[in-house]
């Protein structure tokens, strides 16, 4: 990877470290894959075993950077916000606009899955994101999942989903991205698209039983 | 030498009083909530919706961020510091050296037996790599901090960094620490013995020698160190990510007085154990304090590395000398431990409150090494992978079911299970004599696996697919100590609501849940109805902290207790006369308003879902609500307290038998080829004594099974030798297991009621961690015929076995 546009501090700067890996636009890449396969089979309703990681590319609207400010939608409400350059939508959700569900489990690695939300229908790692990017963005996390009164939410709490409950908004977005492209997944594809989130309780077999239980209630109440 | 086994059984009357009448405790009839699932879990709905708040999440107006500098080495000494360019930085508001005044002086120990434990607050000397050093920075964002780190000069004398534990002692090795005059990085060195172990040895048909070394593994939690601090005026006001909150207000703040501090417990996110003990746990607290009084405004102090640099103490070599007979009868063990568990030879307890065997020896020595303190994770070293592999390695020297072994040496304190003595003393408690625990799993376990056809010879089936099966089976028992003081408070409302008041540090074992599901079912009210909110408590009630471990040990029988004294106290209520204070003034004193049940006596009253009612006559019955609001109005609400009952747990050995206990067993595929262990079933069985709440044992079985099979199968820490530079602390290079690494876990529980705790409950969760590992293992060895007798078991390691590495 070359090393560009340095800051004039020195070093590289975030926006050309994102651009150079390739994960920049809808920071979706690395699992984007793996979920839209999962959706995918929904469709054609065949299994496949193997996964391939490419780049996924979605084209966003500039953003105004000359002032900072972006628009975007967040869980059906409009913001108007001026951002710092550097700012990750992770931190200006959780700590600038109290939106606290979208973790740093990992501290800005985009290894733990904690800072999913859902920005234009698809789950993507908000810590690997910047917010001067996200101008024009539908985004949504746990909060407004639950404000909908979607099935997921009663169906983890009554399959025991959660331990320390610090990974759990990150599972739940995540699911409901698949739901809302697979209402009726399989237990692999459960497994697959929620593999890139960590639970360190390790709750993971309670995930797959709350997913196909409010998959069952989205399909009987269509 | 120190005398190992006590008996607890009769030398401390008060606990025997304590536990006789626990075990008169029986769950109430026609118990609605106490053992059933799918209840609505009392956090469920915050944790869900994202709505559950951690210390991480709170956010105070006109907030500073703070961040400490980590040690970039793993050993040095800071010569010189210049902090002008980071002052200079727009956004920084302070930066507090090492050297403050209000800092010195306040050095605080790890953990016993740990040589050099003391480290001021923030040190000037780095002994690990990512030790909290130098300065700490307060401004306007986290970035601001990280930026004004990066811009401090420091000039480091790199010191030389030993990691490994057995390199340390060698002859030859650089002595850590000869500016104290140390002549060794030997730090502990003592032995226990009881009984004669020699001649257990003597008496022994065969003896076996092993050795285990386990690398070190990391806790890896989800929520970094965070510690929020405000003052408002003389009084302070704090939110930490921490288990025990008396920690965090005497040691961090004692230049403020108790009674000025209002501490909060936000949920706290995979707190796993022992992150309390660290002086930085506490120091945080106190340089948050400091922070936010120096500036004035309210201080977030982010710890991120916390985590990372401390790891669970289950590290280190075992060497075991195992006596034994041919009929699997142990005559004796003879332990070293170096490094493990602090270097202590606590982990003979788990041998001691489970066996009869009666000789022992257990020498326990910890090098000084450059890396940070050690903390328990999950109880990681009194049931380390090394000892709980003692049954399986008699067993496979005999080629026998390790069943055989452990039905032979069940027991407790040198007495056998159904030995007269032992069942004596168990009835002596109100235990019923007649039953065994580990009969019990034993059957349930084996029976879910159908063992008798899945076991074989070592190495004997190979599947069609070319890899090698292997089952293995392991034992141990229940989390049932740590038993302590709980102080709760009880209150019902003028609306009908109860509210239990304790704090306790909520780490999501559903403790909240538990409690309010024996309050409920005690005091005959419905489960909504009852909460319990853990975060502060503004009238001093504490419950056992963290709300884990072995919390139904200690909170649950408080839960009873509190629930039962409530109950009677409102049936007194409504027998007498009263009525709140408008009513009262219709009447002429000593005239009163009539009692809301006239002419009756609280014996022949009751309550039921909600509900006070004449026993004879259950048509005759007013509302909780009803009876409160008569007599108290709006605003009162009465409190029922608990006093505290605290445990003697006292002396080095801590073995009060464990009469409950666990089986599990894990099912593998090996690889030949690649050296990959697939776990393609696991079964975990837990003698719990009473499930309160099945889903969240089931919660702890799974939970459990996850991270000791991680931990066993594929996490280590990795150091640079030369530098002791820690080379995986973050959560990409340090595999954690992920959902779809683990096959089938099916959970099984056992009620016995052989527990301590009210309705004869005990602990689950700790020790589940490590026992998988060693369940796992034996798994490898039925497998291929080989002991992988150094953790992690990673293919490179199974391969070399084969011959093929």
């Amino acid at each position: 990877m070359d090393v560009k546009g340095q800051k004039e501090s020195g070093g590289i700067s975030r926006r050309e470290f994102l651009k150079d890996a390739g994960i920049l636009a809808g920071g979706a890449a690395i699992g984007s894959t793996i979920f839209l396969t999962a959706c995918d089979k929904a469709k054609t309703n065949t299994e496949t075993t193997t996964v391939t990681q490419t780049k996924t590319i979605i084209v966003i609207p500039p953003a105004d950077q000359s002032t900072g400010s972006i628009s975007f939608t967040l869980n059906n409400k409009a913001y108007l916000v001026t951002v710092e350059p550097g700012w990750t939508l992770q931190y200006l959700i959780h700590d600038r606009l109290g939106i606290t569900s979208v973790k740093d489990m990992c501290f800005g690695y985009g290894a733990c899955g904690s800072c999913t939300i859902i920005k234009d229908g698809l789950p993507v790692l908000s810590c690997m994101l910047l917010a001067i990017e996200c101008n024009g963005a539908v985004i949504e996390t746990a909060e407004g999942i639950a404000e909908a009164n979607h099935p997921l939410i009663e169906a983890y709490i009554l399959n025991n989903c959660m331990q320390c409950g610090y990974c759990t908004p990150g599972l739940i977005v995540t699911a409901k991205a698949l739901l809302d492209n697979n209402p009726d997944p399989s237990e692999s594809d459960i497994m697959n698209v929620m593999a890139g989130n960590i639970c360190r309780c390790g709750t993971y077999p309670q995930h797959i039983k709350a997913v196909l239980e409010a998959s069952r209630w989205i399909l009987e109440n269509k | 030498m120190g005398k190992i086994i006590k008996d607890y059984y009769g030398d401390d009357t008060t606990q025997i009083e304590y536990f006789k009448e626990y075990q008169t405790y029986q769950v109430p009839e026609g118990a609605k909530y106490i053992g059933k699932r799918r209840l609505y879990r009392k956090d469920g709905y915050e944790k869900a919706s994202g709505k559950g708040c951690f210390t991480r999440d709170i956010s105070l107006t006109g907030m500073l961020y703070a961040k400490i500098m980590s040690s970039p080495h793993g050993h040095a000494k800071l010569l010189k510091m210049d902090t002008s360019k980071a002052e200079a930085l727009l956004g920084v508001r302070y930066i507090l050296r090492f050297d403050d005044p209000e800092l010195t002086g306040h050095a605080s120990s790890i953990i016993p037996g740990v040589r050099l434990a003391s480290h001021e607050l923030i040190d000037s000397q780095a002994q690990f790599y990512k030790q909290p050093v130098a300065c700490a920075v307060a401004a306007d964002s986290p970035d601001i901090c990280d930026e004004a780190l990066r811009l401090i000069e420091i000039q480091w004398e790199e010191l030389p960094v030993v990691v490994d534990w057995e390199k340390a002692l060698r002859p030859d090795t650089t002595i850590l620490h000869p500016e104290f005059g140390f002549s060794s990085n030997l730090v502990i060195d003592y032995t226990i013995e009881e009984g004669d172990v020699e001649r257990g040895m003597e008496e022994a048909d065969q003896i076996i020698t092993y050795q285990i070394r386990t690398e070190e593994t990391n806790g890896a939690t989800t929520e970094g160190g965070c510690t929020v601090v405000q003052f408002k005026g003389d009084y302070l006001e704090a939110w930490d990510h921490i288990q025990d909150v008396y920690l965090m207000s005497k040691m961090a703040f004692d230049t403020v007085p108790l009674a000025n501090q209002n501490l909060h417990l936000p949920y706290q996110g995979a707190m796993f154990g022992g992150i309390n003990w660290l002086p930085f746990s506490k120091h945080r607290p106190w340089i948050a304090a400091l922070l936010a009084k120096r500036t004035g405004l309210p201080v977030k102090l982010l710890w991120d590395e916390q985590h990372w640099y401390a790891s669970d103490w289950g590290y280190g070599t075992t060497n075991f000398r195992v006596g034994f007979k041919n009929d699997a009868t142990i005559t004796a063990i003879d332990m070293e431990n170096l490094q493990t568990g602090g270097g202590t030879t606590n982990c003979l307890d788990d041998i001691i409150k489970q066996s009869s065997i009666k000789n022992f020896r257990c020498r326990g020595r910890r090098a000084d090494i450059s890396r940070g303190p050690t903390i328990c994770f999950r109880e990681a070293t009194y049931l380390s992978q090394a000892n709980t592999l003692l049954w399986q390695k008699v067993a496979a020297a005999l080629n026998i079911d390790p069943e055989i072994v452990f039905r032979k040496n069940h027991g407790a304190n040198g007495m056998s299970w159904n030995s007269v003595e032992f069942r004596n003393k168990r009835s002596r408690l109100g235990f019923d004599p007649e039953k065994n625990s580990l009969t019990e799993c034993l059957a349930v376990a084996k029976n879910a696996i159908d063992w008798e056809n899945a076991w074989h010879a070592p190495g004997a089936r190979r599947l069609p697919n070319g890899r090698f099966h292997g089952i293995g089976i392991q034992w141990s028992h229940e989390w049932a100590n740590w038993k302590r003081p709980c102080l709760v408070g009880l209150m019902i409302r003028s609306d009908g609501t109860v509210t239990i008041d304790g704090r306790h540090s909520d780490i999501g074992c559903d403790h909240a849940t538990s409690c309010c599901q024996i309050v409920a079912d005690e005091l005959g009210v419905p489960f909504k109805t009852v909460s319990l909110r853990p975060f502060i408590s503004t009238s001093g009630h504490e419950l056992q902290s963290p709300g884990g471990s072995s919390n139904m040990v200690s909170n649950g029988p408080s839960m009873v207790r509190v629930a039962r004294k409530a109950k009677r106290m409102l049936l007194e209520l409504a027998t007498q006369p009263g009525g709140t204070i408008s009513q009262k003034r219709t009447y002429v004193w000593p005239k009163l308003p009539p009692p809301i049940f006239p002419g009756k006596t609280p014996e022949e009253l009751d309550v039921k879902d909600g509900r006070v009612f004449e026993k004879a006559n259950p048509g005759n019955s007013k509302s909780v609500q009803e009876v409160c609001s008569y007599y108290w109005g709006m605003h009162r609400q009465a409190i029922y307290r608990e006093p505290v009952q605290i445990d003697d747990f006292t002396g080095p050995i801590n073995a009060r038998p464990a009469n409950c206990q666990q089986i599990h067993i894990t099912e593998v595929e090996v690889d030949p080829d690649t050296g990959r262990v697939i776990i393609t079933r696991v079964i975990t069985v837990n003698d719990v004594g009473r499930a309160m709440n099945p889903d969240a044992v089931n919660g702890q079985q799974y939970g459990g099974a996850y991270m000791g099979i991680s931990r066993s199968n594929q996490e280590e820490m990795f150091f640079d030798e030369a530098t002791g530079v820690k080379l995986n602390d973050d959560l990409i290079q340090y595999p954690i297991a992920l959902m779809n690494d683990i096959g089938s876990i099916d959970c099984h529980i056992v009620e016995t009621g052989l527990g301590y705790g009210a309705y004869g409950a005990c602990g689950i969760g700790e020790n589940i961690g490590t026992i998988m590992s060693s369940a796992t293992n034996a798994a490898i060895y039925n497998a291929i015929g080989k002991w992988i007798d150094h953790y992690p078991t990673t293919p490179e390691k199974v391969l070399r076995m084969l011959g093929k590495v």
